[in-house]
Formats: C-alpha cells, structure tokens, sequence
C-alpha cells in the first residue's frame, strides 16, 4: 500500500516537474535531463500497470527500462558537463581529460580484470551489471563536481538540483545493490528502499527547478580568455620565489 | 571490480566533501584578486627577506643564552615559536592564493595544457606539504633546529671537501654551500 503510494505520488511530481519544466523553458536548456524525466514517468506507468494485471512478466520489462533509464541518465551526466562548463572552455578541457582517464581506468579493468575479463562481466547477472554502470556513472559525476568545485565553476541553483538529486539516487542503488549483493539487505527492503531515494530526488528536482536560476556571476565571468602559458608561468614563478623563501628558513 | 571501484567513489566523495567545506565563494565573486599583485618597491622586499632571516636565525637565541636566564629562555623559544608558526601560516596561505588565482584564470583558457595543469598542481601540493612539514618541525624542534641542522650539514660538506683535497686524484670539492 505504502509503495502504491510512493509509486503514484512520484509519478505525479514528475508530471508536476514536466509541466512546470516546459512552461518556464527550462525544457530548453536541459533537453536531456527533461527526456529523462518523461521517460521515467512514463516507465513507471507502465511497471505499475505490468505489476497490476501482467505480474508475470514484471521482471523482464522492470530489467529493460531500467537499463534502458541507465543510458538516458547517462546523457543526463553529459549534460550537466556541456551546461555547466560551457563557458569555462579550460575547466571544461580538463574535464574531458580526466573523464577519459577514468573512462579508460574502469575500462581496462573490465577488460583485464581478473575476474574472467569482459566476457565474462557481460554473463553476469543484471543487479550485478547495473551495479557496476551505476559505480561508472557516479565516478563520472564525482569526477564533474570535484572540477566544478576545484575550478570554483558555480552550479546554479538548477544545475545543482540536478546533480545532487541524480548523484544521491545514483550512490543509493550503488550502495544497495553492493550490500544486496553480499546478502545483507532483502530484496523487498532493496526495492522499498530505491523507491523512496528516487521518490526525494524528484523532490530535490522540483524544488530546484521550480524556476530559473542560472549560475551567479561570478564577476570574475566577464574577463577575457587568457592564453594559459602565461597565466602558467606567472603561477610557476610566484610559487618558485616561494620556494626560495621556504629554503632560507634553512640558511646555516 | 566491487571494492577498488567503491573505494574510488568513496575516496571522491570525500575528495568533493572537503573541497565543498574549504570554498570561499566571497573570494571568488571579486574579480580585483584576480589582478596581478602590485611589486614590491625595493625596500619593502628586503625588509620582508630580513624579518624571515631573523625570525629563524640563531643571532637572538645565543644572546639570551648569554644572559643565563632560564624563564627569558623559555620565553624567547615559545614567542620565536609563534613567530615562526605564524610565517609559515602566512606562507602557506599565499601558496594557497597564489593557485587559487591560477585556477579562476586558467579556467577560462580554451588551451590549457591538462599535463601541465596536472604537473603545477602536484607542485602545489608539493609546496603545501612542506609547508606542513616545516610547521611540525618548529612545534617539535624549534625554530632553529633547521639552521642548526643545516649548519651542522654544512660543517660537515666542508670537512669532506677538505679531507678530498688532500687525497691525490681528487679534484677539490666546493666548499661553501650555494
């Protein structure tokens, strides 16, 4: 009854974050987040009715829109890299470096995993693949928000809204399906548990996206591109006379 | 997979915790720190240079040694202490500056060079890590133990520089550090 409930009144938030999205034209700015939303509210209904009258093939269609809802989050996490660092082209540039070491770092593990390799990860069960795209998916977006923050790129209210409620949904399943996996929590409580952590981040997203709120100038946004080297040597320089001073503390 | 992966999420959310809690986003909305800093006239640049001097050298220490009185002793070593403590407070504080304004300008530079970002930012890391370093070094030893440690390493470089000179083969060595 309690996830009956839980179940119709996230569907009704996210119609509620549709519509309002759309009216204020935030739709436009977040095409992908927006189409996540869409999606997923329309895979609840249909799980809802499978679960009602189809019972029997609940499992199959609950295991491809749940995969299928892990590729579109996926353009979800590109997203909040394209809108976020769009006008920061060098933290953006760093980015994309480091999400490709990640990318490149969880790849080869994959492949020369000692585990049986990338044959052997794709027989595994389905819990066990969503658990390990999850954990890829919250490298990507934790790697985003340590550069966000380490560049002092700001959020916005919007955009933050968004990577906070999809990184702590995200981190949920991850933690869930782990502990799952080793027997500790049981699978009703799992399923309870996972309704309830998307259910809050929707509501995270509606109040987040309630209206427009780009990120704050900064004041430091209208300065114009500098060419790197030279910002990079002037920092070399000043932390080289540091250095200098560091080392007469150790004069004779 | 399972542990090096959770792991690596667990050591980048705490990695985002602390960068969220060490942010000074008043800091950052003005732009006038972005500015190159004014230099330093002449003068103002040797006085700074003579306080470091000063503050570590061991000229105060072996005058109040000289008077024999243990309280003044005691007194002297805690207030060079703080003194001490305070400059490499303040040192580190400029290193942290000094990257901080590196990061809000090169953020806007379309070519950055991430090898050499990442090359700048392990010698951030590096700097900060000895100005740990040379905190707990005064709280532990003093002020001066690295003077006199270097001292002690320089008597000793001269002692092998002349003991070289005097074996056959063996060109002089230099005998005065750089």
């Amino acid at each position: 009854m309690l996830m009956t409930g839980f179940w119709s009144l996230g569907i009704a938030l996210q119609a509620l974050l549709l519509v309002r999205g759309l009216s204020i034209g935030l739709g436009r700015s977040f095409p992908a987040f927006y189409s996540y939303i869409a999606y997923v509210m329309v895979t609840d209904v249909l799980r809802f009715i499978t679960f009602r009258w189809y019972p029997n093939h609940y499992a199959a269609v609950f295991w491809v829109t749940q995969f299928l809802a892990l590729l579109a989050g996926s353009f979800v996490i590109f997203e909040i890299f394209r809108v976020g660092l769009r006008p920061f082209p060098g933290a953006a540039k760093m980015a994309r470096y480091l999400l490709l070491l990640v990318f490149g770092a969880v790849f080869a593990k994959a492949v020369a995993g000692g585990s049986g390799g990338f044959l052997a990860w794709l027989a595994r069960t389905s819990v066990e693949i969503e658990r390990d795209l999850r954990m890829v998916q919250e490298l990507a977006i934790l790697t985003l928000v340590i550069l966000f923050l380490y560049y002092a790129v700001p959020f916005g209210r919007n955009l933050g809204g968004i990577v906070l409620g999809y990184g702590l949904f995200v981190l949920t399943i991850i933690f869930q399906f782990t502990l799952w996996s080793y027997g500790v929590v049981l699978p009703s409580i799992w399923s309870y548990v996972q309704s309830v952590t998307y259910f809050l981040a929707v509501v995270v997203w509606v109040w987040a996206l309630w209206s427009r709120a780009p990120a704050a100038a900064t004041g430091v946004q209208p300065r114009l591109e500098e060419d790197y080297k030279l910002v990079w040597m002037a920092t070399r320089n000043q932390l080289e006379r540091v250095l200098a001073r560091l080392g007469s503390v150790a004069r004779p | 997979m399972i542990p090096i992966a959770l792991l690596s999420v667990l050591a980048l959310l705490l990695l985002a915790s602390f960068l969220w809690s060490t942010r000074n986003r008043e800091w950052e909305a003005q732009p006038e720190h972005l500015e190159d800093p004014p230099p330093l006239d002449g003068n103002e640049r040797i006085r700074r240079e003579q306080l470091v001097v000063r503050i570590f050298s061991r000229e105060d220490r072996d005058f109040i040694r000289r008077t024999g009185s243990v309280p003044l002793q005691q007194l002297y070593r805690k207030e060079r202490q703080r003194l001490a403590l305070g400059w490499v407070r303040t040192t580190s504080r400029d290193i942290a500056k000094i990257m901080r304004v590196h990061r809000l300008r090169s953020r806007h530079s379309s070519n950055l060079d991430a090898g050499a970002e990442t090359k700048l930012m392990f010698e951030y890391l590096w700097l900060r890590l000895l100005c740990a370093t040379l905190a707990l070094w005064i709280r532990v030893f003093g002020p001066h133990a690295l003077g006199d440690f270097a001292a002690y390493a320089n008597g000793l470089y001269q002692g092998i520089g002349r003991a070289a000179s005097v074996v056959p083969g063996v060109a002089p060595a230099e005998t005065t550090l750089p």
